[in-house]
């Protein structure tokens, strides 16, 4: 009876621990299904950026970025492959629909990131876009790039902000870890950005500048404590997943030279990243005895669709008329937010010639960080100037040379004066990896400024060569 | 006593086996836990980071020591004035290499000969700059080879990399040349090696035509 009784006992306590331990084996699988496998956080326009709109019926251009977080338990950064984004906006701002009732046309989606725009919906001051992307997950963006740019057109008078709504806003990525089926990324940080629309009477108007502490327009939750409930992916969507845009717009797609359409380049930089040669701000004309060269340049292959990693790109200028030289090193030029005939951003630089003391009959010779020597040598030059000497006549006041359809020739990355097979395979090594770097990042082999190196760079190195040998041969 | 029997040596079995099978169940339930934690530790060490490397060029060995060479091909090595002839210049290899460019000057007198009808050859991209410049007296042909792995090029190797008409216009003794240098150092024949992004040394030739009338 005394031997039963220990026997009943041992095999209660045995089938109560193989219970328990099924118990364990279920509630693991659970709390794994549930979890995010990294943080993220979006944000509206750059940090600190405030846009000013002079006139109504002006549009702003405003870049949304995602930044991802490091995965748990690796060295690597999220990868996103998906995202679900609710931008609301005040009764300043509208998005005009096309003719057959969508405003696709004015989400322009990062192509290297994304390929696919799922679904736009426009609903109480509230834009929800859904972006897709079906590459590979070592093609997929990670850090902080760029998701899609939205052109608003002002249509009051005003100022308010443009926030992310939380509770309709999903990312999810390609998780690393292979034994896991986690997808979403939880949502950190949502920045917001503030604007203000002017009542018109052109760009003499005072742009008012938004306090901070305004209450936006559309109130959302930025507390990142908050998580979202829900974590699964959408299932439906209500567009064709073509990737075609939309042929017609009614809308400019260039941005103009205010100041307000610039958002397209980011003007920070990550402290992590030093990586820009040292540069110092650019001088600015202050009148006096020094004679000032004011000019707009452009760099090859820097087009306003993807130039998120041209920041503060400096230049060195040599200014000659004959056996006088002067040179100056690390010109800071600015981002103008216009184009030149070829779609390149124009930048304009300012400098004061200390220690040149000629003003007639000069020639500029500019160069950028990963670009050749290129001679300017008079007012509006388009191409090779093909001779000895200068026209430039220097002035003490705010003339401006127009340089910018004369590029600077992108290529030149070990700056030893040539684009040559050398300078190519360096950009080749790192093109075939596909490195890139988080937006306002550096990367000498990064020619058009994507901030990824890949084709397009190598492509324009040898446009590059191509046009230097035309000139040379 | 029979029926007892065996109704107590069931009873005996089953207490045997089911402790048993538990203990298994339970030892399967946790070498099942523990597979989650090994597959996930694989899962985070697969995808490395490959650190980019970026080696400086080599310095040019003596060309006593080069292993590729360029050499000049023609039918004919004496021409009438008026007279036209082609002339090829190929690279020769005495190793293994992969090439991730190959920028070839050749140089000549542009008072002496008319050069045209450039064609490069079929193992190489469209060049990326082709021309004859009688400015210069340079005949130029760029090739940056787009692939990753470059232009794979093998030990006995010989490859066509350009041709052209050349005419004679004056009487004499006159060459052509692989160039090294010159329009202040810009027209320097080179050949970059894809796996160390440096230069690879080469030896050449001179072709000398004669013309007479």
């Amino acid at each position: 009876m005394k031997k039963n009784t220990k026997s009943l006992l041992f095999i209660i306590l045995a089938i109560v621990a193989l219970i328990g331990a099924l118990a364990l084996v279920r509630q693991s699988q659970e709390t794994r299904r549930s979890a995010y496998f990294a943080g993220t956080s979006l944000r509206v326009g750059s940090p600190g950026q405030t846009f000013l709109v002079n006139n109504i019926g002006e549009d702003v251009l405003v870049p949304v970025f995602i930044e991802t977080e490091q995965v748990v338990g690796t060295d690597e950064m999220a990868k996103v492959d998906f995202a679900k984004i609710t931008l609301c906006y005040g009764d300043h701002l509208n998005l005009v629909e096309d003719a057959d009732g969508y405003v696709d046309y004015l989400v322009d989606f990062n192509h290297d990131a994304f390929d696919v725009l799922l679904f736009t919906k426009v609903e109480n001051n509230c834009l929800t876009f859904t972006v897709k992307s079906e590459k590979s997950a070592d093609r997929l963006k990670s850090g902080m790039f760029r998701v899609a740019t939205v052109t608003f057109n002002t249509i009051a008078q005003g100022s308010g902000s443009i926030n992310i709504d939380r509770d309709k806003t999903q990312v999810s990525g390609s998780n690393p870890n292979l034994g896991s089926n986690d997808m979403a990324l939880s949502l950190g940080d949502l920045v917001g950005v503030d604007y203000s629309v002017g009542g018109g009477g052109g760009p003499t108007n005072t742009p008012v500048v938004i306090n901070p502490t305004n209450t936006p327009a559309v109130p959302v939750d930025v507390s990142p404590t908050l998580r979202p409930t829900s974590t699964s992916r959408p299932t439906s969507t209500q567009r064709p997943t073509s990737t075609l845009r939309p042929t017609s717009t009614s809308r400019p797609t260039v941005p103009t030279s205010k100041p307000t359409d610039k958002p397209v380049v980011p003007t920070s930089k990550p402290t992590d990243k030093p990586v820009v040669p040292t540069s110092k701000p650019t001088d600015k004309p202050i009148g006096g005895d020094t004679p000032i060269l004011n000019f707009r340049i452009a760099f090859a292959g820097v087009k306003t669709n993807h130039a998120y990693c041209v920041v503060a790109w400096p230049v060195g200028v040599i200014v000659m008329k004959g056996e006088t030289k002067k040179s100056y090193a690390d010109v800071i030029v600015e981002n103008t937010g216009e184009v030149n005939s070829k779609g390149e951003i124009i930048f304009v630089g300012s400098l004061e010639l200390t220690g040149f003391y000629e003003t007639e009959g000069v020639a500029a010779f500019i160069k950028g960080p990963k670009h050749l020597q290129m001679k300017y040598a008079m007012e509006n030059q388009a191409g090779s100037y093909g001779k000895a000497g200068g026209e430039l006549n220097l002035t003490y006041s705010s003339k401006i040379y127009n340089f910018s359809e004369y590029s600077l020739l992108a290529g030149d990355v070990n700056r030893d004066g040539w684009i040559n097979g050398l300078d190519f395979s360096q950009v080749k090594v790192v093109a075939v990896k596909y490195i890139e770097v988080e937006v306002g990042g550096y990367i000498t082999e990064d020619l058009d400024g994507s901030c990824q190196v890949n084709t397009a760079d190598t492509t324009l190195l040898v446009k590059s060569l191509d046009e230097r040998q035309e000139e040379l041969y | 006593m029979n029926g007892e029997n065996k109704m107590q040596k069931k009873q005996e079995w089953l207490k045997f086996v089911i402790p048993v099978v538990a203990v298994l169940i339970i030892a399967e339930s946790v070498l099942v836990v523990s597979g989650l934690d090994k597959k996930k530790t694989v899962a985070n060490v697969v995808p490395e980071k490959k650190a980019i490397v970026s080696e400086e060029s080599d310095a040019l060995l003596p060309e006593e020591d080069a292993l590729l060479h360029f050499v000049f091909e023609t039918d004919k090595d004496t021409l009438l004035v008026g007279e036209e002839n082609k002339v090829g210049v190929s690279l020769v290899t005495e190793t293994d290499v992969s090439l991730d460019s190959l920028e070839l000057y050749v140089e000549y007198d542009p008072d002496v000969f008319d050069v045209s009808d450039l064609d490069y050859g079929d193992s190489l991209p469209k060049p990326a700059f082709m021309k004859a410049s009688e400015d210069k007296g340079l005949v130029v042909a760029n090739f940056m080879i787009s692939e990753a792995n470059g232009l794979p090029l093998a030990d006995g190797d010989v490859m066509k990399v350009l041709d052209f008409v050349v005419t004679g216009k004056q009487t004499g003794e006159y060459k052509f040349s692989i160039s090294t240098g010159g329009v202040s150092e810009g027209s320097v024949t080179m050949l970059v090696e894809n796996a160390s992004q440096g230069l690879v040394p080469f030896s050449s030739d001179e072709l000398v035509i004669r013309i007479t009338e």
